[in-house]
């Protein structure tokens, strides 16, 4: 919201200086984001009249002007239209800086001199685009500098005012602030009139049925007004707000919307159906058109105002086009009102229409204050026009108590803030914010809030007013007392997550954090080959784009387009990790999210090494960055085995990883379809783990004797049937005799030399007893074992050779 | 026969000859064996002298002993020889350069909001918060109505919230991690202290906003908390983040759950306070919010409001890495360029 400093003044003589004015908001809660000099730049412009004017010889868009600052005269090239012989103009003479940054020299334009510039409201930082320049009224005294002549020498605040300070929504509610920081005093606003035309009842009826959601109803009636433009000081302060200067009337109830806060509605009385008004809620639904034009759905419940026909505005939100001031107007029905602020939300909220009378009753209307508003309206219309007030006026609810008396216990400040509050502190800081403070026996305090702070409802509200106008400077600075120390697995996940990571980044991974939404329109392309059901997706009801529509089901697509941008920026080799959140729909909770840590490999084993490492990274490299990841979890044990459901995994070349019959991962080549599809070029790998899944509580290692007596090894070359896993091969070996350590494959290969079908396995056993050195029988024993089972259980045959 | 001295002088002067014919340092070590090793020639003698008079005996003793010492430091003068020349030999081809690169693979690099996050939980770990998580689909009553934002009310214009298509429309992205407060207190008594971090979701998109980011939420509650306390944890949580010598200023302001509320500046990282682009001349960043839990939310988890009282607060991760970083656009954390990652 935008506050002029001149007009703040009207309502507080307050003796800080604008840029005080901001710092004392900003630091009673009350943000001022920006202050800022209005005549900044225009220092060296003056205000000058335009002798004469003729076209430019060589440029028939320019003209050439005569123009005076009552001192000097100037020939100036001008590009503008919009002016004559006469006109009262800004001048930027020689030497001048524009707010625009526009440095004014002495120019020649097309052969013709030029000794400044006649200045447009854009070009002086008044506006965003103005068609031609700035022509002031022709009584502005030549020769003055501008920024007086028109109203710029000024301060304009830019307030931001938080949800809960529907109060601050104003001048004035921006001027009790300051008075109640620097314990001045907040004048009321002149609001004297006198009615002295017929008796308002003689000439309008009004009635308010809905009296729940319209606690308060205040009108008058003026007869024999003249619609006209506002003065010009009026409009200045309009355009200045952001409010677009429209006539006398409409400006007003804007006027008074920005001074007092209090929306206000002003209608056509003769276009009012038997001069009647009623505050109702609509019982059906129906269409009705309001001033900007829109027919706009209501719905049964939302609150209209009525005449005797029909409705004429949507309450407390727009008025309607059907009696809206228009020139002809020669009587008019002003009104101000309370409305509920829920229901001012809702039905601003179902019509897509926020205004700033709606969005100042959903934050709460001083109820107050109406009467007070539409008297002061009619009191500044005097000053402008001349017109009959009709005598008396209607005001439903005018006799009620909206003030509030909330308890306070200073002795409760202290223990919120800890700091102490004195009671004298206590009644002084809520005496300056115009609260009525009742010390009671036992330090229980009542204290009286006027209407407009409907914030102030609680004793924790009156903590905070006491806290905040106290300065937060005045809380000290202490530590909590450290209660007992708590268990959470969280702790321990997020730490193994990093761990995990800083393992991944060790070994020459980079971290990603790619959305968790994606494109649903995508995923639906391929949703076979992704291994996804559209209609397991969940789905967003308002994505923010087209590309995050849904939640991912797994963390593969985002690393994919990782690679991908990667390759389009020359990269060769990506190895990129990401610990994010995987989404879908279950049948148990309806939804899950799921914690993973997914890997993607993108081109050479040991990337830029000059010794043997750009060999291209296969599957074992994948599935061993997986293991390794296990291992640190404490995942064991875990088992590889062929993958059956990731149809985004090559089959021949993936694996799903298992632990207690669950599948926590899987690892493999991405499907060549997908990489075709996103114009990757080679092979990527990928893994993902359910890190919830792998995550097992440590194991305390127990101690086992160290080996006393000497090992044996025995190495053996055999050919199996290309389909016998060597993985289970090794375990059954293992399994044979506790002599058996461990073993170790040190070759594999394939090829003519053996035939097709087959593949040959080296490998190494390790013998050891525990309680003894192994005889040569013992080992020979071992052995045979070993190639019986081999050749018997595997169809190996020894290779001798 | 030569006298027992002549000939432990021969067989020294054979010895003497073999060291310096040695060429390997396996030469020498054979001829160390032959001659003067614990079954050398020299040591064999001595045994075949042990009939001899006790004089006879020291006299060949001294001269065996002068004879090993002798080939002893020939041996060592040899082995010096034999190694250095050998040293020689291997530096014409056998030698590394020191500055090509090592065997290992590159070393990648952790994400920079990750490693914020990884920074702000082990700083309130030491303060002796504990971490907690919570789901990022989340019910609107632990996003909203249990943190004082009821249906219908102005606050709810402060978070653009996304909501998923769900029979019931009650499922949103959660729009802070404050619902883990609730979810917490819910489940447990105080005291609590609890840092909440996590990805949380708002309707916005631009150079200082993305639809996801990242939040730290951290609470309180026990007996006798206090405002004052509340400064002094996030007074040490900005020295530790920013290191010393940064000023901070709490300001007043409104969130629904916690009241009184306040944001919390700190003296600007880039211009120290004179007023710049990123400070928006004001000299001070905003870095996170913070308050008293309003009363109104201990009502929803069962808490006594006249016996515990509590603080909350919150800060963007995204946030504090610009500053640090000094990164302009958010929009750079979501792109995982790698030339963006390499940084840091
Ligand atoms: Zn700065």
């Amino acid at each position: 919201m935008k506050v002029p400093c001149s007009w703040l003044r009207e309502f507080v003589d307050t003796r800080l200086s604008p840029r005080e004015i901001q710092d004392a908001l900003t630091m009673a809660g009350v943000e001022v984001s920006s202050c800022r000099y209005l005549g900044e730049g225009m220092e060296d412009v003056v205000v000058a009249r335009i002798l004469d004017m003729g076209p430019h010889p060589s440029a028939e868009k320019l003209s050439l002007c005569r123009v005076t600052d009552g001192r000097g005269e100037y020939r100036i090239v001008c590009g503008a239209r919009n002016m004559a012989a006469g006109d009262v103009v800004a001048l930027a003479r020689v030497g001048a800086k524009l707010p625009n940054g526009v440095q004014i020299g002495k120019a020649k334009i097309r052969g013709q001199v030029s000794e400044g510039m006649l200045c447009s409201e854009q070009e002086l930082g008044m506006a965003e685009e103005s068609p031609g320049i700035l022509i002031l009224p022709p009584e502005t005294e030549v020769g003055t500098p501008l920024a007086p002549a028109i109203g710029m020498a000024d301060w304009l605040l830019t307030v931001e005012i938080t949800p809960n300070r529907g109060d601050c929504l104003s001048v004035q509610g921006v001027a009790r602030e300051v008075a109640a920081i620097t314990g001045e005093k907040v004048v009321l606003p002149e609001a004297a009139i006198a009615g002295t035309g017929l008796p308002i009842g003689e000439i309008a009826s009004v009635m308010v049925t809905d009296t729940d959601l319209c606690p308060r109803y205040s009108a008058r009636v003026i007869t024999d007004v003249t619609i006209a433009p506002s003065p010009l000081p009026i409009q200045r302060r309009l355009a200045l707000c952001g409010v677009r200067p429209i006539n006398n009337i409409v400006d007003l109830t804007n006027y008074l919307l920005l001074e007092l806060g209090q929306p206000m509605h002003a209608f056509d009385l003769d276009r009012l159906a038997l001069h009647r008004i009623d505050v109702r809620k609509s019982g059906i639904a129906r269409r009705f058109t309001t001033l900007d034009g829109t027919a706009r759905e209501i719905l049964p419940g939302m609150l209209l105002i009525w005449d005797g026909e029909g409705p004429v505005a949507v309450a407390g939100v727009m008025g309607g086009e059907n009696t809206e001031v228009l020139p002809t107007t020669r009587r008019v029905l002003f009104e101000s009102a309370h409305f509920s602020p829920a229901s001012i939300r809702v039905t601003g909220r179902r019509l897509g229409l926020s205004t700033e009378s709606s969005y100042r009753f959903e934050r709460g209307v001083d109820p107050s204050g109406t009467m007070y508003a539409v008297d002061r309206a009619i009191h500044l219309l005097a000053g402008w026009s001349g017109f009959t007030i009709a005598t008396g006026s209607f005001d439903i609810g005018g006799d009620r108590e909206y003030r509030r008396v909330v308890p306070f216990r200073p002795a409760r400040a202290e223990r919120v803030i800890g700091r102490k509050y004195s009671d004298r502190e206590c009644a002084e800081v809520l005496a300056r914010l115009g609260f009525s403070v009742a010390e009671g026996a036992e330090g229980k305090w009542k204290v009286t809030v006027p209407a407009h702070r409907f914030d102030i409802e609680r004793e924790i509200d009156l903590v905070e007013e006491l806290a905040r106008l106290s300065g937060y400077d005045t809380i000290p600075t202490t530590y909590p007392e450290s209660g007992a120390p708590e268990f959470s697995p969280d702790d321990r996940f997020v730490a193994e997550v990093e761990r995990a990571s800083e393992f991944l980044r060790m070994g020459g991974f980079s971290q990603a954090i790619n959305f968790s939404f994606v494109s649903g329109k995508e995923w639906e392309k391929h949703a076979s080959l992704l291994g996804f059901q559209p209609s397991d997706a969940i789905m967003l009801a308002n994505p923010i784009s087209e590309d995050t529509t849904m939640m991912r089901p797994h963390l593969l697509m985002g690393l994919l387009h990782n690679v991908e941008g990667g390759i389009r920026r020359f990269q060769d080799d990506l190895w990129i990790f990401e610990a994010g959140k995987a989404f879908g729909k279950s049948l148990v909770e309806g939804h899950f999210e799921e914690p993973r840590l997914a890997f993607v490999m993108y081109g050479r084993r040991m990337a830029g090494n000059w010794s043997g490492g750009s060999a291209p990274v296969d599957f074992y490299d994948a599935k061993g960055v997986a293991e390794s990841i296990l291992l640190l979890l404490g995942c064991e044990p875990f088992h590889f085995m062929p993958a059956v459901s990731r149809p985004f995994l090559d089959p021949g070349k993936s694996s799903e990883i298992g632990k207690d019959g669950a599948v926590i991962g899987w690892v493999g080549a991405v499907r060549r379809e997908l990489l075709s599809a996103l114009e990757i070029p080679g092979a990527a790998y990928y893994g993902e783990i359910r890190i919830q899944a792998a995550l097992s509580f440590p194991r305390t290692p127990q101690f086992r004797a160290i080996p006393r007596y000497p090992p044996a090894t025995r190495d053996f070359a055999c050919i199996f049937p290309v389909s016998v896993p060597v993985g289970d091969v090794l375990a059954m070996v293992r399994e044979l005799t506790p002599e058996i350590r461990d073993t170790e494959v040190f070759d594999v290969f394939t090829g003519e030399k053996i035939g097709a079908g087959r593949k040959s396995v080296a490998f190494r056993v390790r013998i050891q007893a525990e309680d003894r050195t192994l005889t040569d029988a013992d080992v020979h024993s071992i052995h045979t074992k070993i190639v019986n089972l081999l050749e018997n259980r595997f169809g190996g045959k020894i290779r001798t050779s | 026969m030569p006298g027992t001295t002549e000939q432990i002088a021969l067989l020294a002067e054979e010895g003497l000859r073999a060291i310096s014919s040695a060429k390997t340092e396996s030469d020498l070590l054979d001829a160390k064996g032959r001659y003067f090793g614990k079954k050398g020639a020299i040591s064999e003698f001595l045994k075949g002298v042990a009939s001899l008079a006790l004089e006879e005996r020291k006299r060949v003793g001294a001269a065996a002993n002068e004879a090993r010492t002798n080939l002893e430091a020939a041996f060592a003068r040899r082995l010096e020889e034999i190694r250095e020349k050998e040293r020689r030999a291997r530096e014409g081809f056998d030698r590394v350069d020191v500055t090509l690169p090592g065997r290992a693979p590159a070393i990648g690099h952790r994400h920079p909001i990750s490693r914020t996050l990884t920074e702000i939980i082990a700083i309130f770990q030491r303060l002796g918060f504990s971490v907690r998580g919570g789901p990022e689909i989340e019910k609107d009553y632990y996003n909203f109505e249990a943190l004082n934002i009821p249906k219908d009310h102005p606050a709810r214009d402060m978070q653009d919230t996304f909501y998923i298509d769900w029979p019931g429309g009650d499922l949103v992205l959660r729009t802070h991690t404050s619902p883990i407060q609730i979810r917490t207190m819910e489940t447990m008594s105080p005291p609590v202290r609890v840092i909440a971090p996590g990805a949380v979701y708002r309707c916005d998109s631009d150079v200082t906003h993305s639809p996801m980011f990242h939040q730290v939420e951290g609470f309180a509650v026990d007996r006798s908390i206090t405002m004052a306390d509340l400064k002094g944890l996030l007074t040490e949580f900005c020295r530790m983040m920013f290191g010393e010598g940064k000023p901070l200023r709490f300001r007043p302001s409104f969130f629904p759950f916690t009241e009184p509320s306040a944001e919390v500046d700190i003296r600007c990282v880039n211009c120290g306070g004179s007023g710049c682009r990123v400070c928006k001349d004001s000299g001070w960043l905003e870095i996170l919010g913070c308050g008293m839990i309003d009363p109104a939310v201990y009502g929803f988890v069962g808490y006594d409001p006249e016996e515990y009282t509590g603080f909350a607060f919150g800060m963007g991760v995204e946030r504090i890495a610009m500053l640090r970083h000094g990164i302009s656009d958010i929009r750079l954390f979501f792109e995982n360029d790698l030339r963006f990652l390499s940084q840091f």
